[in-house]
């Protein structure tokens, strides 16, 4: 699938088929993932991934932003130890949460091109996700992403470009 | 035949989540409330399906839940008109 079709076809999937997602793809998502760009590309991130049905559901549990029974649940987080070291005072938490959106951007458009469903997730407890994915202290979960074959494809909103671009200087 | 255990386990899992949800709602969107309520009583029901404890209209109420909760996100306004029906709707399957 080419990139564009893949932007373009994503959707936020809510309802899963329940099929299982493999490990093989699991592992090809992380790949993606980790080939996204990250602030002074000093790759900080971390995934835990759940993908055994009763680890699903522990993390499901603790997020209330996560929808339907996804196969799996990629955490996205980062060690904020390592990320306060590498960064110094440049924002350090904005920019790892930032390079967390753009593995989970490529984690989502990776798993429309491999005929899977997702959601982004950001509305979970961040020490209940901590807590039942056994992350050390210091590591922060910025965002979920669930993943399963998907049980529907919701209709895309309409993009308004009106609305939201300017060329050259803002005119509105 | 009713397991309890597995019961009890289904209804503490819900409750947990009931609860984390009212933790994040504090400091999360007033109209995610509207959707966290939703999926608890989907969930419930859910259970009580899993458990022969259902019945047509809980069954009748979830699936026009989750019918609204497949498609795109709903506007605040789209959100209001839906849980009123629901709402009037629920009243007509009052015994």
């Amino acid at each position: 699938m080419e990139v564009m079709a893949a932007i373009k076809k994503r959707r936020s999937v809510r309802k899963f088929s329940g099929d299982p997602v493999s490990r093989d793809q699991l592992m090809q998502l992380l790949e993606a993932a980790v080939w996204a760009p990250s602030g002074g590309n000093r790759q900080t991130w971390r995934f835990v991934v759940a993908s055994e049905p009763a680890s699903v559901q522990k993390v499901k549990m603790v997020s209330p932003g996560m929808s339907g029974k996804p196969a799996a649940v990629i955490a996205i987080a980062h060690d904020m130890n390592l990320v306060e070291r590498k960064e110094g005072n440049m924002r350090p938490d904005s920019i790892a949460k930032m390079d967390s959106a753009m593995a989970a951007q490529n984690i989502m458009l990776a798993a429309k091109a491999m005929g899977l469903g997702s959601c982004v997730i950001a509305s979970f407890h961040a020490q209940g996700v901590a807590k039942v994915l056994n992350l050390p202290k210091g590591w922060q979960p910025h965002l979920l992403v669930s993943l399963g074959l998907p049980g529907k494809d919701p209709k895309p909103p309409a993009r308004k470009f009106e609305e939201i671009i300017w060329w050259e200087k803002y005119d509105g | 035949m009713m397991d309890k255990a597995a019961l009890e386990q289904s209804i503490f899992q819900l409750t947990v989540a009931s609860l984390t949800a009212a933790s994040n709602l504090v400091e999360e969107p007033s109209s995610y409330g509207a959707l966290r309520v939703m999926g608890m009583v989907r969930e419930l029901v859910e259970i009580l399906d899993k458990h022969d404890l259902s019945s047509p209209r809980l069954q009748d109420i979830k699936a026009r839940i989750i019918e609204s909760a497949e498609g795109s996100m709903l506007s605040d306004e789209e959100r209001k008109a839906f849980l009123d029906g629901l709402v009037m709707h629920c009243l007509d399957l009052l015994d």
